[in-house]
């Protein structure tokens, strides 16, 4: 249930969770990408990361109980992230 | 800067017993095998060139490895041991049809903490329209005895699947089949034209049917508790949320394929078996030629690091995806383009682009049903402190 701790809270929502991540954000992150039409969808959600409104969180049990699979060997072979800002 | 390679993969024979349509490797009824020699050879100049650091992981790939016995490997993996060893964490994976899993294999790959990972497509129509063998038969059944004994062994597997026309077409049965498996891990690979495979079932207008897939697949995983790890939505989210995604297959030596022969590539490993008219061969030398080093070799086509860096130029320049993808695959740039110095191709639409934007279009929505329903006792809140 949502609470309050101060002026300086900031009521967070899981948008998408599964797969050893989880996607968290701001209700001003959520309306924007909610306003923004399918084109604008990449640039809104980038643009929500960089002012911080949305988080990763990962490598680490997410909701559903899943294995993270960061820092695996494989991801030279199956893919790659750098400077994750919330790894 | 060149390395340090996270990835080498070994080819220990071209040799498959199976003959998937969309195979994109040549040769695959070259029984020959990868010598000792060679294998002795990439690891001893690897350490003496610096080319390895921490930890690399060592796969067996381009051909169905379990067609060379478990004494083979064992001389392999000895030789690699010896001269790695002392200077990374050495770890393999072998990428399989499951067809000759057996229980000597089995004791083999436990004993080794070798990772598995099984090639099956989905259910049996699915997968029996391009797993065949020789003779044109399924081979699905024998993929799935496989995957039982991995699992009454509890020994744990990845799963490559290929989604081709008809896998996008069925999500719901993707799913359940993935699920009704066991299967833990899995990632799709889309029907690349590459390599000898010079058609695909998909096209770029598939990247429609590529999105809805991945949509309904994506919310399949978020409605289902405890269903499998799913790596395009993993990396989906990963990549959306990343500062810069580093492009492992445009680094030189970061990945390294060496053939059962000695010849060596680096960049995608697909190029490897690959030849065009402009660029001939990506062959780059042999590890039993003493002539040069890895680092010398690449300095001879230095024009395959140029274009390459100039191809990822053009991603910079032409494409919205850039910032989560890095610049694409080199190998389907060659392919579909005919160029490294080239930007967007059908694997990018359908492998990257399409769960990209499943992805986003599952956080709208789920953004605006949470604004609406922000007191439902369905909602997760959670409260930060900043």
């Amino acid at each position: 249930m949502p609470s309050k701790k101060g002026a300086a809270a900031a009521v967070t929502c899981i948008l998408i969770a599964g797969s050893g991540v989880a996607l968290t954000g701001s209700a001003d992150a959520a309306a924007q990408l909610r306003d923004a039409s399918h084109d604008q969808l990449l640039q809104v959600f980038r643009q929500a990361l960089a002012e911080g409104k949305l988080r990763l969180s990962a490598n680490q049990a997410a909701p559903d109980g899943d294995e993270p699979k960061f820092g695996d060997f494989s991801d030279a072979f199956r893919d790659s992230f750098k400077d994750n800002p919330t790894s | 800067m060149l390395g340090p390679v996270r990835l080498l993969i070994l080819q220990s024979t071209p040799f498959c017993n199976i003959d998937c349509t969309y195979c994109y490797l040549p040769h695959r009824q070259n029984a020959e095998r990868l010598k000792l020699s060679v294998v002795e050879a990439v690891a001893e100049r690897l350490r003496s060139e610096g080319l390895v650091k921490e930890y690399i992981e060592v796969c067996w790939h381009a051909g169905e490895p379990l067609v060379v016995p478990i004494p083979t490997y064992r001389a392999y993996m000895q030789a690699l041991n010896e001269r790695l060893g002392p200077v990374a964490k050495v770890r393999y994976s072998l990428q399989t049809n499951a067809t000759l899993l057996s229980r000597e294999w089995c004791d083999f790959i436990r004993e080794n903490d070798i990772r598995v990972g099984v090639s099956v497509d989905g259910p049996r129509a699915i997968h029996d329209r391009y797993r065949v063998d020789r003779l044109g038969r399924g081979t699905f059944d024998r993929t799935v005895r496989g995957i039982e004994l991995l699992k009454a062994l509890e020994i744990p597997y990845y799963v490559i699947a290929v989604l081709h026309r008809e896998s996008l077409r069925a999500p719901d049965e993707m799913f359940e089949f993935f699920q009704s498996l066991g299967a833990k891990e899995v990632c799709f690979n889309i029907e690349e034209i590459e390599g000898v495979n010079k058609t695909s079932s998909l096209s770029s207008e598939a990247k429609g049917s590529a999105t809805e897939f991945f949509l309904r697949y994506f919310e399949l995983i978020r409605a289902t508790p405890g269903s499998h790890w799913l790596r395009e939505f993993s990396h989906s989210l990963r990549r959306l949320s990343a500062k810069s995604v580093h492009n492992a297959q445009a680094h030189p030596f970061e990945i390294l394929t060496v053939d059962y022969t000695g010849n060596y590539s680096t960049f995608s490993p697909e190029m490897h078996g690959m030849s065009t008219e402009r660029y001939a061969s990506f062959v780059l030398g042999n590890v039993l030629d003493p002539a040069s080093s890895f680092a010398e070799s690449l300095g001879r086509r230095v024009e395959l690091v140029e274009e390459i860096e100039r191809g990822i130029t053009r991603c910079k320049e032409t494409c919205r995806y850039f910032e989560v993808c890095g610049g694409g695959s080199p190998s389907n740039k060659v392919a579909e383009n005919g160029s490294l110095d080239s930007a967007e191709t059908m694997n990018c639409r359908l492998s990257l682009q399409a769960p990209v934007d499943a992805m986003l279009l599952i956080a709208s929505s789920q953004a605006a049903g949470q604004l609406v329903t922000s007191s439902s006792a369905a909602v997760s809140f959670d409260v930060e402190t900043r």
